[in-house]
């Protein structure tokens, strides 16, 4: 395996890609009790066309299939289920879908070897029938129902049908009710069999562990799972750059309105790496926007708002940057917004304060096997590996750097969706 | 790991010594009897002081020297315990290896800082500051709705007994927020300073002398306040199941079921009911989960809590409105299921690894360790390795025993009433 540090920061990592692809990433902790594991594969909500293994003909499914699948992996052919496996041992196991991935993790303090012998078993193992199918489609409809009841989430989901005009991406993860009940055992096999092989997988641990064993369980998993000759063929759904619509406005069974406002970038038209790209633009939000902000400290005089915050998305060539708020005067937060976005008044003293604060964050995360091995696979998705000198590269930023990238984004290509409630507030 | 309990007369500092963690975590809490009247108060007060001081005039001062010291971050929050209100201040800084010479020091006298060096001119608090945490207040307050898991569990407690400190909104009330003004607030700063029972506790890799010197650097206290029992104990048994219904426009309803128990031996309390607990509807391999869920699709989630602090079983569901009467008729089958001992070694023996593999997880966490040492403390609960023993000595008969005396008092639905779900 190879070895490697994360400078300045204590952790170290073993690495290899295992000779069926898939790629294996082993944070060791000396002085923790606990572990975590995370197997995922690179499918997510944002491929809806693509040509299923053994086929030519390019597929579309329905929304939601991604999240469907993660439910459904935790059906065994015997009838045993993870959940009842991982109980045993007092051990946690779930998985969550996201746009880019889908992952399947377990955690806890006994028997990592025999739990982790398992993980790579059941999500190697899948088992569709039209009965658990329809089963599971109850237990979904419930689940969407549920974000569907909450303001937060909906303006996020209403935000992003604005952004996007034909990435998939623009669909809630979980699908709708009416897509969901389309999903038939075949779709499933078929996104299964195309996405989950080992060269689009990847396996990561974090905690307390022996490395030698846990590589020994890996290396047989090598064995049984053989690479299987493929390449992936998912539509390019031509995003344009253009926000897809400006204005969306709805009621809903809320009593403060939420305003949602992003401003879609082409990412490739940057010349510094998308790691960079990615510093600078949090930069700038943290400086602007953030807690030490002007701007959040007029906007609440002025009572524009009261919670607020910023973050940044990425999907293919596309770069986000959005602001969500609780404000009962939200086409007035909107023009303030819009000016602010456009004052160039970053000083390096601030740029200075916030690589103190962001050096400090950096060490305090590695405390946490968690958070250290979700930083690991966003790192792992978002640039194709592990940043290992962070803390320079947050050292190296500087004002000219962040101006330039600045001046190529064009802070009028703006989305904004508003919630306002069904009643007058009282 | 290291703990030193000092007392200082008029409050207490207790000492968390581990070399485990990077951080230093300081917590002062302030304790005392809860009232309804209180709570608004006690939310505002607590936003104030952590939203600009006598030196930091604003939010943003005080956020931008909390950056230059390395980030150090300090928060507050009020919460219930049984009968009691804490007011929990933390702050949270990198050891001085990662940070400077000095460095703790500075963070701890800003702490003290926040807390008796108020943003205060003339007897009041500071105009702005009170404008702006008032909108915030405000907009809490009336935004509790929307919560709506939060919304039903609350109605169902309001319904069950609207006088009990467990039915209590944190978030506190629309009326008590207008009488706030920025002279009364101050004059309940003063009363707030004095009144409450104070603990500080600090955990991470420090000094225990230069720690227990800096407390006494920043810190007075004088005056002697009386301690008391945070548990409330249930005295009345529900004679019949009430049921309350209550529509919103919502696409889920909200399922919440309060059940009561009393008069539960000491063992029964402590390990007993936590195993019932676990074994009805805490994990995905619960029985609850299992047949709500998995075998009858009915929900998303579902599952069961024990308020011990409140002598109150609690059990929430989402799930279509019209499947209502079939769902809690499924739970009280389970809950019956119990009490006749149809439940395996398995299913016991899983909760028991459950309990004991949560226990021993716990010591990777700074904040779980401090938790757990607060609620040894002053819940009286055993330390570890006494319920990792304890709970296997539960038998089957103890379950069923308590299963028994356990008694559904309010089932609560708030009915999602949007036209798509009548189909």
């Amino acid at each position: 395996m190879k070895k490697i540090n994360l400078k300045g920061l204590d952790v170290t990592i073993y690495t290899k890609k295992l000779k069926n692809g898939l790629d294996v990433f082993l944070i060791p902790y000396e002085n923790k009790n606990n572990y975590f594991l995370s197997f995922l594969t690179k499918y997510g909500s944002s491929v809806d066309d693509f040509v299923p293994i053994g086929k030519k003909e390019f597929l579309h499914i329905p929304q939601g299939v991604a999240h469907f699948l993660e439910h459904k992996m935790f059906e065994n052919e015997d009838g045993s289920n993870p959940f009842s496996f991982y109980s045993e041992s007092g051990t946690g196991v779930n998985a969550n879908t996201w746009f880019t991935r889908t992952q399947y993790i377990c955690y806890g303090n006994n028997e990592i070897e025999k739990n982790l012998e398992y993980l790579l078993e059941f999500v190697s193992a899948p088992y569709f029938t039209d009965e658990n199918v329809k089963k599971e489609q109850g237990i979904i409809e419930q689940e969407i129902k549920m974000y569907d009841d909450q303001a937060e989430w909906k303006i996020d989901d209403v935000l992003r049908l604005g952004i996007f005009k034909n990435e998939p991406t623009r669909n809630d993860i979980a699908g709708t009710v009416e897509e969901i009940n389309k999903i038939t055992k075949e779709i499933l096999y078929a996104c299964y069999y195309t996405f989950y092989t080992p060269s689009n997988m990847a396996f990561f641990a974090s905690g307390k562990m022996n490395i030698d064993k846990i590589e020994a369980i890996l290396d047989a998993y090598d064995v049984k799972y053989k690479a299987k000759k493929t390449k992936i063929k998912t539509k390019d759904y031509k995003e344009p750059d253009e926000v897809y619509k400006k204005e969306q406005r709805m009621k809903m069974n809320v009593v403060v309105p939420k305003l949602g406002y992003a401003i879609k970038i082409n990412n490739t038209q940057f010349s510094c790496t998308p790691e960079f790209l990615d510093y600078y633009l949090n930069l700038f939000l943290t400086i602007k926007f953030g807690l030490t902000s002007k701007f959040r400290e007029e906007a609440k005089k002025e009572q524009l708002m009261t919670s607020f915050y910023a973050e940044i998305f990425t999907i293919s060539d596309h770069t986000t940057i959005s602001f969500y708020a609780d404000s009962e005067k939200p086409d007035a937060l909107i023009e303030k917004l819009k000016k602010e976005l456009l004052k160039r008044d970053i000083e390096e003293e601030d740029i200075k304060r916030i690589q103190k604060v962001w050096k400090s964050s950096e060490v305090q995360m590695t405390d946490n096997i968690e958070i250290t091995l979700n930083n690991c696979i966003q790192d792992y998705l978002r640039y194709g590996q592990i940043i290992t000198d962070r803390l320079d590269k947050i050292k190296m930023l500087n004002k000219k750097d962040l101006d330039d990238i600045l001046s190529k984004i064009d802070f009028n290509n703006v989305s904004y969706a508003i919630i306002e409630p069904k009643e007058e507030i009282k | 790991m290291e703990t030193k309990k000092i007392d200082k007369n008029t409050y207490k500092i207790h000492l968390i010594k581990t070399d485990k963690f990077k951080n230093i975590d300081v917590r002062i809490s302030f304790r005392n009897k809860i009232k309804k009247e209180e709570i608004t108060k006690r939310n505002f007060l607590t936003s104030i002081l952590t939203y600009s001081t006598k030196k930091y005039k604003t939010k943003r001062d005080l956020m931008v020297k909390m950056q230059d010291l390395y980030g150090v971050n300090i928060s507050a929050k009020n919460i219930r315990l049984g009968n009691s209100m804490l007011s929990i201040f933390t702050m949270s800084t990198l050891e001085e290896q990662y940070t400077e010479p000095g460095n703790l020091e500075e963070c701890i006298k800003l702490l003290f800082e926040i807390l008796f060096q108020p943003n205060v001119e003339k007897l009041k608090f500071d105009k702005e500051s009170f404008d702006i945490v008032q909108k915030n207040i405000e907009t809490e307050i009336k935004s509790f709705k929307e919560n709506k898991d939060a919304y039903g569990i609350t109605r169902m407690f309001e319904n069950m007994d609207e006088n009990a400190p467990f039915s209590y909104r944190m978030v506190g009330y629309y009326d008590d927020f207008k009488k706030i003004d920025q002279e009364n607030l101050y004059t309940y700063y003063k009363e707030f300073i004095q009144n409450n029972i104070i603990d500080i506790y600090v955990i991470g890799n420090f000094d225990a002398y230069e720690v227990e010197k800096f407390i006494g650097k920043y810190f007075k206290f004088y005056k002697l306040n009386k301690d008391f029992s945070p548990y409330i104990k249930n005295s009345k048994m529900p004679k019949k199941i009430r049921k309350f219904i209550e529509t919103d426009d919502l696409s889920q309803s909200k399922l919440a079921i309060g059940c009561r128990y009393k008069e539960l031996s000491e063992f029964d309390f402590k390990y007993t009911l936590t195993l019932y607990n676990l074994i009805l509807g805490v994990s995905s391999d619960s029985k609850l989960f299992r047949v709500v869920r998995e075998q009858n699709s009915l929900a998303y989630y579902v599952y069961s809590r024990i308020s011990k602090l409140d002598d109150l079983l609690l059990i929430v569901s989402g799930i279509e409105g019209k499947n209502f009467e079939k769902t809690f008729k499924l739970i009280q089958e389970q809950m019956e299921a119990i009490k006749k001992g149809d439940f395996t070694e398995e299913e016991m023996e899983k909760a028991i690894t459950f309990f004991i593999s949560a226990l021993e997880q716990l010591e990777d966490n700074q904040y779980e360790i401090l938790e757990n040492y607060v609620s040894m403390q002053l819940l009286g609960i055993d330390d570890i390795e006494t319920r990792k023993q304890k709970i296997r000595e539960v038998t089957k008969e103890d379950i069923k025993r308590v299963a028994k005396s356990i008694k559904i008092d309010t089932v609560y639905l708030l009915k999602g009433d949007k036209k798509d779900e009548e189909n």
